[in-house]
């Protein structure tokens, strides 16, 4: 698909993000057609002893649509970025295994999102988390920032999709890792831009 | 699902971005439609890459 979106067709793209997940960040229960909280961990199996580092009620937050960590460690000591942090855990569990030496950043384009991510970040003790409301288009980074960047489920909803990994690319440190779960087309979509952009979030 | 796009394309844009390694790696089983699946993607940016 080539990336020829309208200002106009961004702008409902944008709409259509921030409506759903102005709802999931509420309670995701739902709203997806796969498991959400706990027992989506669960069925991407999570370390089970990593989870029971965070409260239930964070738990609850998950909607991711696959395990990054299953891809690789997180080493003690690491900076990592979570692109569409969502409610967060992903964030919670990559500084629980970065240790009090890393750090771990989440970004989401939804207010909403960003405000229920540091409400749950405020039901553990972790130190070494911070959550903040952005663009994955526009990463507010420097250069070679990150040992590793992680995301779920988000580059599907991203327009302009080589001007975000260009941009994952920029913040990763020389010998950085990208480790991500997504949605990827595996049937007929039509090319017809305006049907694409009416089902963008759907 | 209307930003989705097929893995290989996604696979190309990572290495058009700068990536080595890129992998699409495994499903997850977690479908968001009939017409798009969940998938695990791994990619690295090398040590000499300065960009």
């Amino acid at each position: 698909m080539k990336n020829d979106f309208t200002a106009e067709d961004r702008k409902k793209i944008e709409e259509g993000i921030r409506g759903k997940y102005a709802k999931v960040a509420v309670n995701p229960e739902g709203l997806f057609s796969y498991p959400t909280g706990r027992a989506g961990l669960d069925a991407l199996k999570y370390d089970p002893d990593i989870l029971r580092s965070l409260p239930d009620t964070a738990l609850e937050s998950f909607c991711g649509v696959g395990n990054p960590f299953s891809l690789g460690e997180i080493h003690e000591g690491e900076s990592v970025l979570d692109i569409g942090c969502g409610g967060g855990v992903d964030s919670m569990l990559a500084a629980t295994m970065a240790g009090p030496k890393g750090r771990v950043v989440g970004i989401d384009m939804s207010s909403e999102m960003v405000e229920r991510a540091k409400n749950n970040l405020s039901l553990t003790n972790l130190k070494n988390v911070s959550f903040r409301e952005s663009s994955a288009e526009d990463l507010p980074f420097p250069d070679h920032e990150f040992d590793v960047v992680i995301s779920s489920g988000v580059f599907n909803l991203v327009p302009d999709k080589l001007k975000a990994l260009g941009e994952v690319f920029r913040v990763l440190k020389p010998g950085g890792r990208f480790m991500m779960a997504d949605q990827v087309l595996s049937g007929y979509l039509s090319e017809d831009v305006k049907a694409r952009v009416e089902n963008w979030a759907k | 699902m209307g930003g989705a796009i097929p893995g290989k394309d996604f696979l190309a844009i990572m290495k058009q971005a700068g990536f080595a390694e890129v992998e699409m790696v495994s499903e997850t089983g977690f479908n968001s439609s009939p017409i798009t699946k969940g998938v695990l993607f791994r990619a690295a940016k090398q040590v000499d890459d300065q960009v």
